[in-house]
This record gives structure tokens, C-alpha cells and sequence, in this order.
């Protein structure tokens, strides 16, 4: 079972096909691992799988996947489970991740990241398939909290303590995306920092950083920009309190060349100040940040 | 409201076009509830025009943005992704193209854009391995097993051509028919198109079918077909050089 104590300080960055030639021809240096999306690997057994293999001799490997679909009142999708088993087989991921919410209902697939019902209802079902899977896969999967623009009236709790319900219940990890913490604390009227001291820190065996873009009425999570420096503030927070999982920049559009994001990915090193000790968490940081 | 009730409801207000938000959704931000459901809407959209574009780059190419906008609309109301897989948004693309009235002024398309999806299949597909087999041993009826990355393809126009033009950037207009067979697949991860003449093609056809070689030659002369033992040799040897069979049995 992989543990939030596995490569701990790991800094790593997704892998986006404009940059297999960087990483193929030993052009990459200074980062720890790379994380891959694991449906643009699965079933293909053409160019992009031989691909990953070689990135894999040279580099560990997270996969990160889209489309279990694990809120979905679907049934589970065996033949995609199938595939991710045999890509989890051959690649021995670091970490294997997917998202805490649903694709496609009836059979149809949305292709994105749909939100969640806050309610009792919905944990006890994401919980149980979580164990199905689980079990399927045999072996513990994290799952990232996703951005929202649109919340559901029959919620009955925070999205925090939805959160840690399914991970408490479910016993799965925590990917905790930070930019998608922050932008739902815009478009949603909370403070982040209230989102992370409530959940679980032990929890966290990933953490996901990212840009968004401000369309004024809201923020969108676009994996299009530079970190901004709330959501590193939000970082040296949870390392300053013990958390030194894993951490990795998305970047999907506009996507930079490869040491540009390898630079945006090593800023990390700028906010790992001193660890606290156990007792002194709290919540000045919050204020002090002026949260 | 139990769970899967809201779930039909939501994907049903981001895959329609209504302007209309189920009340029981609160917005976000300073946005009204249709503007939210609205950003849903359009990334759902994007999101599966920009998958289709990746498989028929050069269709869209040749229509144009707006006139391929229009269509992955329309085919994605026909056709609403049902695959976790997004290379998989383009099964019906083809037969959706040649009953869509808009794109008319190009004969050709509906063989190119079959062409297209056979190459993206193909890339997906695991390379051929070489298996050094000696034809000049085989003297009796065998059949033949090609690797899962062939595909044996027969047009109207010459759509490689065409193809190619189009990913290039260059113009494709004027375009006549001109009978065209190929061979395709994937060796060393890239994929590989060898022009064939029409009896070789159907020769191919068949022993990928399963017909022994023996079969296949009863075939062409129940069907008046010609194929002289040059063309057969030809291609055999384009077999032999492409390394595209797996395994042979002699019978």
C-alpha cells in the first residue's frame, strides 16, 4: 500500500505530449516524477504506451485518471477498470489517483469533472464504490477534489466536511488539489484556509497545483497559468504543518516549454519554510495572510 | 431528490442547449444559475469538438471551422458520447458525414474521413514485429494471420493524396476520381501507407478474411477477376517487406 510517507518532498509535473521529446532525449533534469493521465495511456498499445514505458525507466510515475466516474449511479465500468488494472500492472504507478466525482450518467459520458450533491446520500454511495474498486484494483486509490461552478440546494454540508466523510469512511487517500480549493473558495464564499485546517492533513498523499483563469464573475480551473501566489501560500501552509507528499504543477493549455513549467513546478523550494511542530498548528496563519 | 435523479437531470441541462437551470442548482460566483449551467455547456461542447478535431485533423481542415463546428454540434446530438475513452468520440463520424447534406460540395470527404479514422485506429494499434518469414519454403495452400495493425482500404479518390495535401495546409479542390487501394499499419510506432493496385487489395482482403491462398485464387476466377502471377509475387513481396504477417499455416 503506498503511504503518505512514500517519496515524500517529490516534486514532479504532468506529462503533456509536447514535451515526450525533452523527456526522451535526456533534455529533463530536476524534477522527481512525472504524473501521467491515465485514459490517454490505456488503450492505446501504439505510440503513446510505448512512450510512457520508456518515460518510466527514466522517471517514477503517477497515474492520474478522468473517468472512473466513482459518484456515477452507473454500475461501475469493468472494461475501464480492466484497462487501468493492466496500465497499473505494466507501469507501477507511485501514486493512482482519480477525482471525486461523476462523468456520465445513463450511460452517457460528459467528459468532465460534474459536481456533487453534498448530502449523506451521496457519501454512502461514493463510499461503497470506492471499496468495490478498491477491491477490484487491489489497491488503494486518492481521490482530488474537484472545482465547481454551481452547487446543489440540497447540500447538507461543506464541501470539507463532505470530503473527509468519503475519505474517513472509504479509507482512501487524499489528492488534495490546491488551485481547486482556491478557486472554489471564490466562486463558492469560503475561506481556504478553513477548507484545509478542517480536513484530515494525514490524509494528503498528493498534492495537485495549478492556474486558473479569473473570468470576473468566477474563476475557472484551465490548467492554463502560472501558480498564483494564494494557492502557494495555501502550499507553504500545509508544509509549514507536516504535509511533504508528493506535489506536481498542472498545466494543460497553453502549455509552456519544458523548463518553463519545470521552473513554475521548483518554485515549491521558495515556500518550504520550517516545519511546525504537532502542537503549534493553528489558525493565526490564516489571519496573518489575511484570509 | 435521490442522487441518480440529479445526476440525469444535470448531464441533460449540459448536453442540451437550454438556456434553462433546474432550480435546484445554485450558481457560483456572481453568475445566474444559466449562466453556470451555461459554462458546463460550453465546455462539454469544446471539449468533444477539440477530441474530434484530434482524429479528423484534416477534414476539419478542409471545411472549416465554422462548417465542422456545425457538424460536431449536430453529431454530437446524434451521437452523444457514450465511451469513457475520447478517442472513441468519432465512431459514427463517418456514416453521420455521409448522410449530412452540408458537406456535398466535397465528394471525397466521406473516404477521406474513413481514411482518417482507419490511420488514428491504426496508430492505437501495437506496431508490427518482424517475423522473417521465408515464402520461397511455402510450396502448398496456407493462410495467412496479419498482425491486428493491417488494414487493407479501397477508395474512389486517391485519399492519401488528398491526405496529405490537407494536413499540409494546401488546397484540395478540383478533385476527380481515381481508384485507390492501400495497405496500412504501424511499424516502429509510425503508420505506414503502401499503395496497392485493386486486385492486390482484394487479394489482401481475402487472406485477411481467412481465405487460404488457394481460396482466394478460386475466388478472383469465379468472379472473372485477373490477377497475373506478377502482381500476386509483388505483393507478397510488399508483405514480406513490410513484415506485416504474423504467422502463416500450411494446410
Amino acid at each position: 500500500m503506498v503511504s503518505n510517507r512514500d517519496n515524500l518532498g517529490f516534486v514532479g509535473v504532468g506529462l503533456r505530449s509536447v514535451h515526450y521529446a525533452d523527456v526522451l532525449e535526456g533534455r529533463v533534469s530536476g524534477v522527481d516524477f512525472f504524473e501521467a493521465i491515465s485514459e490517454n495511456f490505456m488503450d492505446s498499445k501504439g505510440r503513446p504506451r510505448i512512450i510512457l514505458r520508456k518515460v518510466r525507466e527514466k522517471f517514477p510515475i503517477a497515474l492520474h485518471g478522468v473517468s472512473l466516474s466513482i459518484a456515477s449511479t452507473d454500475p461501475l465500468d469493468y472494461k475501464y477498470l480492466s484497462g487501468l488494472d493492466e496500465l497499473y500492472q505494466e507501469i507501477d504507478p507511485i501514486r493512482t489517483s482519480d477525482h471525486l466525482c461523476w462523468t456520465g450518467v445513463l450511460g452517457k459520458n460528459g467528459h468532465d469533472l460534474f459536481p456533487i450533491p453534498y448530502t449523506n446520500e451521496a457519501i454512502e454511495h461514493i463510499v461503497n464504490r470506492i471499496d468495490e474498486v478498491q477491491n477490484y484494483l487491489r489497491r488503494e486509490l486518492i481521490f482530488e477534489n474537484v472545482s465547481a461552478y454551481l452547487g446543489f440546494n440540497e447540500s447538507e454540508m461543506s464541501e470539507w466536511e463532505f470530503v473527509s466523510q468519503i475519505l474517513e469512511k472509504s479509507g482512501a487517500g487524499f489528492l488534495c488539489d490546491l488551485n481547486n480549493i482556491y478557486v472554489n473558495s471564490f466562486n463558492f464564499d469560503f475561506n481556504p484556509f478553513e477548507y484545509l485546517k478542517r480536513i484530515d492533513l494525514k490524509k494528503i498523499q498528493q498534492i495537485h497545483l495549478a492556474g486558473f483563469t479569473d473570468r470576473t464573475k468566477f474563476y475557472f480551473d484551465t490548467h492554463s497559468r502560472p501558480v498564483c501566489d494564494e494557492v502557494w501560500q495555501m502550499y507553504k501552509w500545509l508544509w509549514e504543518n507536516g504535509v511533504k507528499s508528493p506535489v506536481m504543477v498542472e498545466w494543460d493549455q497553453d502549455i509552456p516549454d519544458f523548463d518553463t513549467l519545470k521552473n513554475e513546478a521548483l518554485k515549491v523550494n521558495d515556500y518550504r519554510g520550517e516545519e511546525r511542530d504537532e502542537n503549534s498548528r493553528s489558525s493565526d496563519s490564516v489571519s496573518e495572510l489575511g484570509f | 431528490m435521490k442522487i441518480r435523479d440529479r445526476q440525469i437531470q444535470f448531464l441533460n441541462s449540459v448536453s442540451s442547449k437550454s438556456p434553462e437551470a433546474p432550480t435546484a442548482f445554485h450558481p457560483s460566483g456572481t453568475l445566474s444559475a444559466e449562466e453556470a449551467i451555461g459554462v458546463y455547456q460550453e465546455a462539454y461542447l469544446a471539449r468533444l469538438t477539440e477530441a474530434l478535431g484530434e482524429i479528423f485533423e484534416s477534414i476539419w481542415e478542409v471545411l472549416g471551422d465554422d462548417r465542422f463546428y456545425l457538424l460536431a454540434n449536430r453529431y454530437f446530438d446524434f451521437y452523444p458520447p457514450q465511451s469513457y475513452n475520447l478517442n472513441d468520440v468519432g465512431r459514427n463520424f463517418v456514416n453521420f458525414l455521409s448522410k449530412s447534406k452540408e458537406v456535398r460540395d466535397f465528394p471525397f470527404i466521406v473516404e477521406m474521413a474513413d481514411f482518417e479514422s482507419q490511420v488514428f485506429d491504426v496508430f492505437h494499434k501495437e506496431s508490427i514485429k518482424s517475423p522473417h518469414i521465408n515464402f520461397e519454403a511455402i510450396e502448398s495452400d496456407f493462410r495467412i494471420c496479419f498482425f491486428g495493425c493491417v488494414r487493407f482500404l479501397n477508395y474512389s479518390y486517391n485519399v492519401h493524396e488528398i491526405w496529405l495535401k490537407a494536413k499540409a495546409g494546401d488546397e484540395v479542390t478540383d478533385i476527380s476520381e481515381e481508384l485507390s487501394s492501400y495497405m496500412i499499419f504501424t511499424k516502429n510506432q509510425n503508420v505506414i501507407v503502401e499503395k496497392m493496385n485493386l486486385h492486390q487489395y482484394r487479394f489482401g482482403k481475402e487472406l485477411m478474411l481467412g481465405r487460404s491462398f488457394m481460396e482466394t485464387l478460386d475466388t478472383f476466377e469465379k468472379e472473372f477477376l485477373d490477377i497475373s502471377p506478377d502482381e500476386v509475387q509483388d505483393m507478397f513481396e510488399i508483405f514480406r517487406e513490410s513484415g506485416v504477417i504474423r504467422e502463416w499455416t500450411l494446410l
